[in-house]
């Protein structure tokens, strides 16, 4: 388990309420319920703490949304200041691995923003540095609390700090104009990956298999998590045996060229502007590019989503998506609280995250709305947080060093530099002496 | 009261405990600003880099007290795989960046000596990728050296295969080199130059009339004379190059792997992406005190110098 007092769900105990939830649950129903299987109801209240509608006043965000979807940010503060309209929100945009390191820098001054949108994997650093202010006195007042589950609240010492309004996760695009041109379909498992990107690689096309992202970073931490764990591993127990296989897996996509071995500088965006190119079948990325690829792609060709295939042992993928905390050295806590209220974690705000970005909405009460249920792209990925959902970051926070061993020998496998046998060993020393500190 | 002035005219004189209590407190007073400016922007953070690297900080007491831990941080983190490795391409790092910018430098201010039109262009266009920023430079070059990129591209008009400048084994490290190099050599050229344009006239008239070949006046005169420069420009390089970490962050975040991990990179990593401060802050003296090194070699180098 992650930080001293942190209310994360395991992995573990996240598969085995998927499992006994997802046994009875609809598809139209399924999302929230999954999510909510660990969350219990609590009885709705009033919140206590709204400002006054006619209050005057500032408020700093800080965000990492690029010119691409900065106006998903842009269309909740204008949500806000619909009902807040004397409030002057200032949005400040602050590159996503920099914001944690800002805030902590920003705290050491007593200073920081009112409220931060951050779903990366430092939190549980961030919190140990006092960036962010406890919302559990604004939490137990407000009204749809029991529309969350739990899978999307961080509790620091069983205080709420941070809550996702919207989950986001990793699956398998494709380019179905290239698959029905070589005539296969998006595997299943793990067995199938690799004769499927040999008959795309083999069909004389010059397409390139797959597109993901092998950077040393956290973002590559993400993307090779779907398949170490799906031969068994978890950071708890980083059986040496099941990173080999996985790494024997991408190590050979790697030498035949089915994945470039560029992709060890691309992070998930230029994964995303490479597959767009069009001659890529697959890619591995998140449900946020389906507004994206509606905008960039268009009619250039024929795409889908499918879940990841699932390993031997299934295999689990990170919840991530933005979550809203509230600055520990904010002059207006209840403003920041109220700008979270209006925006992710209410129904239109969350609308807007579906149609701009494609974010899942985590609230019970959006999880049979057309919008969630129809959508063909976004189906899988329902359907993946339903089934193989899993915690983010993971151990609550504890495992930020042995994800960066995790990604750096991912790194080095994709390129060549480390055969996927010292991969695995390096990985499954590393993790074991960071991860247990 | 008397007065005398060196040449035999009169001087006034003060009580000589007088006088020099007041001649130390102005030459203190005209330190103070630089003094200051040290104080806050140098010492106080090197004094902090060493109180963190002899305690255990991380993100949980980063505000507070700080336990110490004395030398034994240090020694365990010398001791890991991953400072080795960050040590020895720094090495490979610092070689290249020094050795090309060098060698790079010396001969552009060769080929610019004469001057003329052309020269100045190309001495302009030089300055003008010097001066921009190491995020354009770095990532424009991410680009020129992708597969896909025009360095592959034209190397492709000659049936050359691909290659993978910042993905293949320790190919990575050198391609970040030669690109950080890239940028070191406009600035050895200008002081190259410089030292060139200042070169005695009569010497090289001299090694004219007895009939030297160019690369004999080279070879035999000006290096021998451009031996000071080259003495300082070599120790500002190796300053420039040990502490570089730009370019490294921009083009491959020290990846793949941990294959262009040098030790300015591991000491972000190690503070700033893991929370290891004090960890970060050991790596980080490390190089601090190697930069003091030559920074001493520098000083007594110009100090030489200036004694002629």
């Amino acid at each position: 388990m992650g930080a001293e007092g942190s209310r994360f769900l395991s992995r573990r105990e996240l598969l085995q309420r998927a499992a006994v939830g997802a046994g009875s649950l609809t598809l139209a129903g399924g999302l929230a319920e999954f999510i909510a299987a660990c969350g219990g109801s609590s009885p709705a209240s009033s919140s206590g703490h709204a400002p006054d509608p006619n209050t005057t006043g500032a408020l700093t965000v800080w965000h990492y949304s690029s010119q691409q979807d900065v106006k998903t940010v842009q269309d909740y503060t204008a949500l806000f200041t619909r009902k807040y309209p004397k409030v002057d929100v200032k949005l400040q945009y602050v590159e996503f691995s920099e914001m944690p390191k800002r805030a902590i820098a920003a705290a050491a001054a007593k200073s920081g923003p009112d409220v931060f949108i951050y779903g990366g994997n430092e939190v549980s650093a961030m919190y140990q540095a006092g960036v962010f202010k406890s919302a559990e006195s604004y939490w137990q007042g407000f009204v749809d609390r029991a529309q969350f589950p739990d899978g999307v609240l961080t509790r620091f010492k069983n205080q709420l700090y941070g809550v996702k309004g919207y989950v986001n996760l990793t699956g398998l695009w494709y380019n179905k104009d290239i698959l029905d041109d070589v005539g296969v379909q998006p595997p299943k498992t793990v067995e199938d990956v690799t004769a499927t990107f040999a008959r795309i690689a083999s069909s004389g096309k010059k397409y390139t298999p797959i597109a993901m992202t092998g950077q040393p970073t956290d973002q590559g931490d993400w993307t090779a998590w779907p398949w170490l764990s799906g031969f068994g591993f978890s950071y708890p127990n980083p059986d040496q045996n099941a990173i080999q296989q996985a790494f024997s897996l991408v190590d050979e996509w790697a030498r035949k060229g089915y994945l470039p071995k560029e992709a060890v500088s691309w992070g998930q965006a230029e994964t995303f502007t490479r597959w767009a190119v069009g001659d890529v079948a697959f890619m591995e990325n998140g449900n946020w590019n389906i507004g994206p690829a509606s905008r960039q792609i268009g009619s250039k060709f024929k795409y889908g989503t499918a879940q990841l295939p699932t390993g031997p042992k299934t295999g689990g993928l990170f919840l991530g998506g933005e979550a809203l905390w509230i600055g520990a050295f904010t002059k207006v806590p209840d403003l920041a609280w109220a700008y979270m209220q209006e925006t992710l974690l209410s129904k239109t705000g969350l609308l807007i995250t579906l149609s701009e970005s494609g974010g899942i909405p985590a609230r019970h009460d959006m999880s049979t709305l057309p919008d969630v249920t129809s959508n063909p792209l976004l189906d899988p990925y329902v359907q993946e947080v339903k089934n193989r959902g899993s915690e983010y970051p993971p151990e609550g926070g504890a495992a930020i060093a042995a994800q960066a061993v995790v990604a750096q020998n991912w790194s080095a496998v994709i390129a060549g530099q480390k055969s996927a046998s010292q991969a695995a060993k390096d990985t499954a020393e590393g993790v074991k002496a960071n991860y247990h500190k | 009261m008397r007065e005398t002035f060196a040449r035999g005219t009169v001087r006034r004189t003060v009580p000589r405990s007088r006088r020099r209590p007041l001649r130390v407190r102005a030459e203190w007073l005209f330190l103070l600003p630089a003094a200051l400016f040290l104080a806050t922007l140098a010492a106080y953070p090197f004094v902090e880099l060493v109180h963190m690297s002899v305690s255990q900080v991380t993100a949980a007491n980063i505000f507070h007290d700080w336990p110490f831990v004395g030398a034994s941080g240090l020694q365990a983190v010398a001791a890991t795989a991953d400072f080795r490795e960050a040590a020895l391409d720094t090495v490979i790092y610092v070689t290249l960046v020094v050795g090309v910018g060098l060698v790079g430098g010396l001969a552009s201010a060769v080929m610019l000596w004469r001057g003329g039109r052309i020269a100045g262009f190309t001495l302009a266009l030089m300055v003008f990728g010097w001066a921009l920023p190491g995020l354009i430079n770095g990532t424009a070059w991410r680009f020129l050296l992708d597969k896909r990129g025009m360095v592959d591209t034209v190397l492709g008009l000659f049936h050359v295969a691909p290659v993978y400048w910042l993905v293949d084994n320790r190919l990575p490290l050198v391609s970040v080199a030669l690109v950080n190099a890239w940028v070191a050599v406009p600035f050895a050229t200008l002081v190259y130059r410089a030292a060139l344009l200042d070169l005695p006239k009569d010497v090289l008239a001299s090694a004219d009339v007895d009939g030297a070949r160019p690369w004999q006046v080279l070879r035999y005169i000006v290096l021998p004379l451009l031996r000071p420069c080259t003495l300082v420009l070599a120790v500002v390089s190796l300053v420039y190059a040990f502490k570089s970490f730009d370019f490294i962050y921009i083009m491959t975040f020290g990846g793949p792997g941990t294959a262009s991990t040098t030790l300015p990179f591991l000491s972000y990593r190690l503070a700033f992406e893991l929370y290891k401060y004090s960890d970060g802050a050991a790596v980080a003296l490390v190089t601090v005190l190697v930069v003091l090194v030559l920074a001493v070699i520098y000083i007594r180098q110009v100090g030489r110098e200036e004694r002629g």
